[in-house]
């Protein structure tokens, strides 16, 4: 299995990346190349060049500000795995990335390149979707902001245009208020470890455990549709709760009746749908308890 | 044909070819640099038995493209042994507790094993398992890959023929 | 060949050794069929076809000749014409089997056109310039589906999708059963899996013109591998010298490769360049017809009151794709131990092989018994949850009882040794069982599925293929033969030679060993080298759980006709009978003491003539051939018939949870207690347990290639067939009993499929155990999450 043949540049900015893919009609993007190296193999994608943006500089790092934390384009999913920064401030993308492939694929796969990417069973999609993430996007002319909430169009479809660069993918991050604590979880079920999700849950609660109830609740699906799942009616509910017990079942179970999954050879839609509501569930205790250990702080 | 020059260092040694930009990092290995240790199962980055270290973390050399590895330092299988003979403690490990019966996933294991001890000396069952998750073998049943890898981590240190 | 019980204590065998093939490999110096390198060389790449069943209305390879880098294309037509078809095994006249398809394509992904080029990526990419246009046919996909008449036919000239079908009864079965109390009727599926080496069939070949020679060059583990490629090319079988060796990167049974290599042979002939094809992945899955059993069986046991089973019909229904090969033989093989671990009296069992317009079958790890054993032990369960008893239990009361051996079952095959009590004892204590039990009624209340599953499985071992007589009376072979030949030098070394390459089952270190023991020399000094087709001994090849058994067997024949030519040497050398003298391990001894150490012996037998015996040849060579112990007979008219000589034994006691909420299963406990007689290395048996064991929860829990319902494989690559890593193989705890074999001269039986055969049938039956508070059981594998979440939800 060996791809087409192909032209190769590695530019050192991203101006130059950007003229380079206007050279020839069919270009692809390769920054960790875990996806983009089995689907040139499989002859599945056949471009004329291929435009590895590992050697952009400005496309290395993580920044941080008081607000917000942005991911360049070519930072490893390793590279996020390892952070303490990211596990103190983005906990619910630190509970996710373990899920992600396996750690030799992390040595290579981008966080910025998975949500390119745009598989709807992907962990970091749904990250960055629950977290309200930005995609920042360098164009011919000039540069532009998606919300991920307007990124993702259908399965491995998004808002990014074939001459553009997603170069950072920024989180907000401020800093919880006082006496709120934050607990997350991520759970999938896939058939193998590692596997992508048939199903996966994403949860993160910010309890204000001086005025006793949730500050913010972020919940999501990822397995339920051709893309990645904001359950917002179900945040809605948390919210407003007052028993968790209660509530929690009521939003698992609403969840199953705002999905339309779909059957595939893994999964059916009934499975996906009943798996859906218990992951959802699973979450959502899980993020409780994470919120309500001692020493849990902002 | 798209060609390009490529230097790079491989086990130790710094070498320049011409490669198409299509050439996988595995086949560039294997074919041109004649380094045949490393292997290939399934081209799509699934099995695990293509794995090197780049710039010394493992890495899947189907999906890498030579071109990209310009600059670059790799390590395969053959460069694991001292002097090409001896064995690396994780090397003589996988001798001494039956960790592989084919051979052909082995050398991918070498490299994920030799990876994990340098990060984390004692590792447990566990993070043994975890770390080494991404490659299939389709003899050993893992046990013995994993008692092993535990050998090595116990015997670190000592020389072996 | 029958041996006396061992009589003293080994001095190697059973001792733990480091096997001598591990360490090239771990220096990345193992030498696969794909790092053959030679100059010269192409490579092909292949056209498959896209339909399951279609007409080739033309085939135009102008585009794809143009490609620089193309040195030549074939075609069916061509290909067709200057070779003869691959061979069948069943009687099948108008079945032809051919590396590519003719005027009709059969399944999808079926090779049609073959590009040879400089390069791999260059063959490909002038592979995709090939026209074919096709006029799609109707195909059959479903094996019952396929058995009638108003289906589609996937070969028109045969009378039927039926190729085989035969009704085997052995004793009174109507009788048993209609004076038993009570009948199971049963129906499994067992889905399409295979063994999915990491490494694909890889072979080179190159034909030198100037000697008439075809050199290969392959991943093989296949009997007649020479044979069928010199009868496919017509070339002699001495102009064909296939290498043994060649490291292959994991078989269990499926590295044929008979069309690849005829290809590749075919290619080299025509072009006069040495060719390499290395089968790519996506070739390999869809169109490498290396897929496995793909089964339907009916079943009935008859039983009494305490779950004591007196009779049994089996029907089973194989897909065998769309060429059959030598794959309905799997059918065959385990009539050589229908009834299992059991003393069921009689037996009715119907085998029915049937084309479909699917990938062919090969040859996979237990060569038809993992299926099998997987039908009669989920029955068992279903007896004893009728009788009201636990499933060890009903297996104690039925089984074959260790004062019973040698026991003839049926089927005609006697089962050599075996004590399935005492060994099922050794798995249940190293499991306690009774602690098991307390925690599944404990996880029970807590509203939990958990369940214990327990599976005793026969493992044949010794590969007396007689099946191939047993479905085709016009196949009268019964020689299964296995070769060592060893040679001593004038240091003094030893040097061994065996006819087969290695998959992984360590042959040079079993050779090493045994010849060690018999000379009282370290292994490790031993040298074994693997011949060529032309230099070697017959062989049957390293299928069947064989070589222990026949290997080691020809092994200690060598070895005790070259120490009878040195006591014969040394005693002319002292001047008294040979008879008189012994071997004492270091030296020839006289009854009087006097010696002659080995060092001298070496000498006088290769360099001093004028103190040989007259008569004698000079030199210290010996080869033996051994003919598979127990074989050397054809079946009768009723189909009773010796299988294999040794059974090796296991007993699986699993225990496992379903998550109620996602169907998971995951591992609580695994436990085998195993038995192949006396070991030789314990290592080496502990890895063929092990790695069998995680084959077998592949089949049971992950692996299956699926069909969609135009015919296309839509498991075409590891990210839709799952394999199991170390995450989904839990730690298993082994522990051995061995009761020697009386048919080989150590007492050893087989290992390498036990845990294949076996496995499956274990987790199988724990999830029934789970299920069963819910009222439900499966009676298919792979079981998946979406199988198991509706049923504990």
């Amino acid at each position: 299995m060996k791809p087409v043949d192909f032209a190769y540049v590695r530019p050192t900015s991203t101006a130059e990346a950007l003229r380079a893919l206007t050279d020839f009609d069919d270009t692809k993007i390769l920054a960790g190349g875990q996806s983009l190296g089995p689907l040139l193999n499989m002859r599945l994608v056949r471009p004329a060049l291929i435009v590895d943006i590992n050697a952009i500089p400005e496309l290395q790092a993580i920044d941080a500000t008081d607000d917000a934390i942005r991911i360049g384009a070519t930072v490893r999913q390793r590279t996020v795995e390892r952070s303490e920064l990211i596990a103190r401030r983005l906990p619910l993308l630190h509970a996710a990335i373990p899920n992600v492939g396996h750690s030799h694929i992390r040595n290579r796969g981008t966080v910025v390149g998975s949500i390119v990417h745009a598989d709807p069973t992907a962990e970091l999609p749904l990250v960055a979707l629950c977290l309200d993430a930005v995609i920042e996007i360098a164009g011919q002319n000039g540069m532009r902001e998606v919300d991920v909430a307007d990124f993702f169009f259908g399965y491995l479809t998004t808002a990014l245009s074939p001459d553009e660069i997603a170069v950072a993918v920024r989180f907000p991050a401020p800093a919880l208020p006082a006496g709120v604590r934050r607990g997350c979880a991520f759970r999938e079920v896939a058939r193998r470890h590692g596997d992508f999700a048939m199903v996966g849950a994403a949860a993160q609660i910010d309890f204000d455990i001086a005025r006793d109830r949730v500050h913010d609740v972020r919940l999501g699906l990822i397995g339920v549709g051709g893309t990645p799942f904001r359950f917002h009616d179900g945040e809605t509910m948390v919210r407003a709760m007052s028993d968790p017990r209660v509530t929690f079942a009521a939003v698992a179970a609403a969840a199953g009746k705002a999905i339309d999954p779909d059957s595939d050879l893994h999964a059916t839609a009934e499975y996906r749908r009943s798996v859906a509501t218990t992951l959802l569930h699973r979450v959502l205790d899980a993020a409780w308890i994470d919120a309500h250990l001692p020493d849990r702080t902002a | 044909m798209n060609t390009y020059s490529i230097t790079l260092t491989v086990n130790g040694k710094t070498i320049t070819r011409t490669v198409p930009a299509r050439r996988s990092l595995a086949d560039f290995l294997r074919d041109d640099v004649g380094l045949t240790g490393t292997h290939l199962g399934c081209e799509h980055g699934v099995c695990g038995a293509c794995t090197v270290m780049l710039d010394g973390d493992p890495v899947r050399s189907c999906i890498l493209y030579a071109v990209q590895v310009d600059g670059a330092t790799i390590t395969t299988v053959e460069g694991l042994s001292p002097g090409g003979t001896t064995l690396s403690p994780v090397q003589d490990a996988f001798v001494e507790c039956h960790g592989l019966q084919c051979g052909f996933c082995t050398p991918g294991m070498l490299i994920a094993a030799t990876a994990l001890l340098r990060e984390n000396a004692q590792p447990t069952a566990e993070e043994i398992r975890t770390e080494l998750g991404g490659n299939i073998c389709r003899c050993t049943g893992y046990q013995q890959i994993v008692e092993s890898v535990q050998y090595a981590a116990a015997h670190t240190g000592e020389v072996k023929q | 060949m029958i041996a006396d019980a061992p009589v003293k204590a080994h001095r190697y065998i059973g001792k733990k050794r480091r096997p001598v093939e591990s360490r090239r490999f771990v220096l990345g110096r193992g030498r696969f069929a794909a790092d053959v390198t030679m100059p010269h060389a192409h490579h092909i790449a292949i056209v498959s076809s896209p339909h399951a069943h279609a007409r080739i209305v033309s085939v135009d390879v102008t585009p794809a000749l143009a490609v620089d880098g193309v040195l030549g294309i074939i075609d069916g037509a061509t290909l067709r014409g200057e070779t003869n078809p691959l061979r069948q095994y069943l009687d099948v006249p108008g079945v032809e089997w051919f590396p590519l398809a003719g005027d009709v394509t059969r399944y999808a992904g079926e090779w049609v056109v073959a590009i040879v080029a400089t390069e791999r990526a260059i063959a490909e990419d002038a592979a995709e310039l090939v026209n074919i246009v096709y006029e799609p046919l109707p195909a059959v996909l479903d094996p019952e589906a396929a058995m009638d008449e108003r289906s589609p036919a996937v070969h028109p000239s045969h009378p039927s999708n039926v190729m085989y079908r035969r009704t085997f009864t052995w004793g009174p079965v109507d009788d048993d059963f209609a004076q038993s109390p009570h009948i199971l009727k049963a129906r499994y599926r067992w889905h399409r899996n295979s063994t999915v080496p990491i490494e694909t069939f890889s072979v080179i070949a190159s034909w030198d013109p100037s000697m008439a020679l075809l050199d290969v060059w392959a991943s093989i583990q296949m009997p007649q591998f020479p044979e069928q490629l010199a009868a496919a090319l017509d070339i002699p079988l001495n102009g064909v010298r296939v290498h043994f060796d060649v490291d292959v990167g994991g078989s269990y049974g499926v590295k044929r490769g008979i069309k690849h290599a005829v290809l590749a042979a075919f290619a080299s002939r025509r072009f006069c360049v040495p060719v390499k094809f290395v089968e790519d992945r996506l070739e390999n899955m869809r169109g490498g017809d290396m897929h496995g059993p793909d089964r339907i069986f009916d079943i009935e046991m008859a039983y009494d009151d305490r779950g004591v089973v007196r009779s049994m019909r089996m029907r089973t229904i194989d897909d065998e794709g769309a060429y059959p090969g030598r794959s309905p033989l799997q059918m065959g093989k385990p009539v050589g131990s229908i009834v299992g671990a059991y003393r069921i009296a009689s037996v009715q069992y119907e085998a029915i092989a049937v084309t479909t317009n699917k990938t062919g079958q090969v040859a996979v790890r237990g060569f038809g018994q993992a299926p099998t054993n997987f039908a009669i032990e989920l029955s068992m369960d279903r007896i004893a949850r009728a009788v009201g008893i636990a499933p060890v239990e009903v297996r104690r009361r039925n089984f074959i009882q260790a004062h019973e051996f040698p026991y003839t079952i049926p089927s005609g095959t006697a089962y050599d040794s075996g004590n399935y009590p005492t060994v099922m004892t050794k798995a249940e204590d190293v499991a306690d069982i009774e602690a098991l039990y307390r925690w599944r009624d404990a996880a029970r209340q807590e509203g939990r599925a958990v369940g214990i599953g327990i599976a005793s499985c026969i493992e044949p071992g010794g590969g007396n293929a007689i099946f191939e007589a047993l479905f085709n009376s016009k196949n009268t072979t019964t020689t299964f033969p296995e070769g060592c030949q060893i040679k001593i030098d004038r240091t003094g070394a030893i040097s061994a030679q065996i006819g087969v390459a290695s998959s992984g089952q360590g042959h040079e270190t079993l050779v090493s060993t045994v010849l060690g023991e018999e000379f009282g020399i370290p292994p490790d000094e031993i040298r074994v080298i693997h011949a060529d087709s032309l230099a070697g001994l017959p062989s049957q090849s390293p299928v069947a759980s064989r070589m222990a058994i026949v290997l080691g067997d020809a092994t200690v024949g060598a070895a005790r006709r070259l120490k009878a030519k040195m006591v014969q040497i040394a005693a002319h050398d002292l001047g008294v009978q040979a008879d008189a003298c012994v071997w004492n391990g270091t030296a020839v001894q006289a009854p009087d003491g006097r010696e002659v150490p080995w060092a001298e012996i070496v000498r006088i037998a290769l360099m001093q003539y004028h103190r040989l015996p007259p008569g004698l040849d000079p030199g210290l060579q010996a080869q033996f051939v051994l003919e598979v112990q127990g074989g050397g007979v054809l079946p009768a008219a009723d189909g009773t018939v010796q299988m294999y000589p040794c059974q090796s034994f296991s007993a699986h006691v699993v225990a496992i949870e379903i998550d109620r909420g996602t169907g998971q299963v995951a591992f609580h406990k695994y436990v085998v207690a195993h038995d192949c007689g006396t070991v030789i290395n314990p290592d080496i048996v502990r890895g063929m347990v092990m790695g069998g064991i995680a084959h077998g929860i592949g089949a049971a829990l992950y692996e299956r290639f699926v069909y969609d319902e135009s015919g296309q494989l839509i498991t075409q690559t590891f990210a839709d067939y799952l394999m199991p890593s170390t995450h989904e193989v839990p730690h298993v705890e082994m522990v051995e009993h061995e009761t020697p074999s009386p048919m080989t001269t150590m007492g050893q039986k087989g290992v390498g499929e036990g845990g294949y055969m076996s496995t499956p049938a274990a987790v199988v039956c724990a999830i029934n155990d789970a299920l069963a508070p819910f009222g439900a059981s499966v009676s298919h594998a792979p079981v998946t999450p979406v199988d198991l979440l509706e049923l504990v939800r």
